[in-house]
């Protein structure tokens, strides 16, 4: 009945907005841009099938626009800065 | 770094020619099975560079720059497999999700604009594996009774509705007959 989302639709783009790396330093999370008809388990199977990277906790929300955001909080051993940087979203 | 990169658009032009069979033949372990010498070489002088240790992670790197690299031609596609498509496919999405973290993370202008590139490719890979399949379909059914809706025809609804060119034309006996013996006659007046 649920059917699941293609995964790799589902993550769009990490954000980078100030306030996003803040939480990639003091949280641990990335924050990311996903697509609206995803849910919580479509974004941690998507995370962890394209990136390799465990999760410990996603938390979602639905902008004004319609865009969802997903912030996505790793487990205390994957450090979200040199995952950010792998990805290119630190510089 | 920046002169990673000069090597890199270096490296392209010679193996460039190669990507197609480059990208299948990385499949296996590591680059080190490779076809030619010179390029062997090239490959492992450039990839020393990067500091990552895992094989895993070179070789997915290295396959994501084989896919950024070949410009895709329709052609060429038609005669690949399906599971070469599917692997094509996986690898333009993946090189489109750099492409979009590039552009956020304020990217270099020939970035941006390979994104609209990758998009046509996905699209040219996607429509390719469908036509094909289509077409196999339609050779599967080829002198069966009864096709799947969406292989016949679709016109409209009205005329699919339509009594056929055959059975419009037929006629009794009868009106045969009729037209037989007692066609439709021209006559002329003289002037």
């Amino acid at each position: 009945m649920q059917t699941s989302m293609d995964y790799q639709q589902v993550l769009k783009y990490p954000l980078v907005t100030e306030a996003a790396i803040q939480s990639i330093i003091k949280e641990n999370t990335l924050v990311f841009m996903v697509d609206v008809c995803a849910n919580k388990k479509d974004i941690r199977n998507a995370f962890e099938n394209m990136l390799k990277i465990k999760t410990k906790k996603i938390n979602t929300l639905i902008n004004y626009d319609g865009t969802k955001k997903a912030y996505i909080q790793l487990p205390p051993e994957n450090q979200a800065a040199t995952i950010a940087k792998r990805l290119k979203i630190l510089a | 770094t920046r002169d990673g990169a000069e090597h890199r658009r270096h490296l392209v032009k010679i193996v460039g020619d190669y990507s197609v069979s480059y990208v299948r033949g990385i499949q296996g372990d590591t680059f080190e099975n490779g076809n030619l010498a010179s390029d062997q070489l090239q490959a492992s002088l450039y990839l020393k560079k990067y500091t990552k240790s895992a094989v895993q992670r070179r070789k997915y790197i290295w396959r994501v720059m084989m896919a950024m690299e070949a410009r895709i031609k329709v052609h060429e596609l038609r005669e690949k497999s399906k599971t070469d498509l599917f692997a094509q496919l996986k690898e333009l999405k993946t090189e489109l999700a750099l492409l979009r973290v590039a552009k956020v993370t304020g990217g270099a202008p020939n970035k941006l604009s390979k994104i609209k590139v990758v998009r046509t490719g996905i699209a040219q890979v996607l429509t390719v594996i469908s036509q094909t399949q289509k077409a196999k379909l339609r050779e599967a059914y080829k002198n069966k009774k009864y096709l799947p809706l969406d292989l016949r025809p679709k016109k409209t609804r009205a005329i699919r509705r339509r009594l056929t060119k055959h059975q419009a034309s037929l006629k009794t006996e009868r009106e045969k007959k009729k037209e037989k013996y007692f066609p439709l006659r021209k006559y002329a007046i003289k002037a």
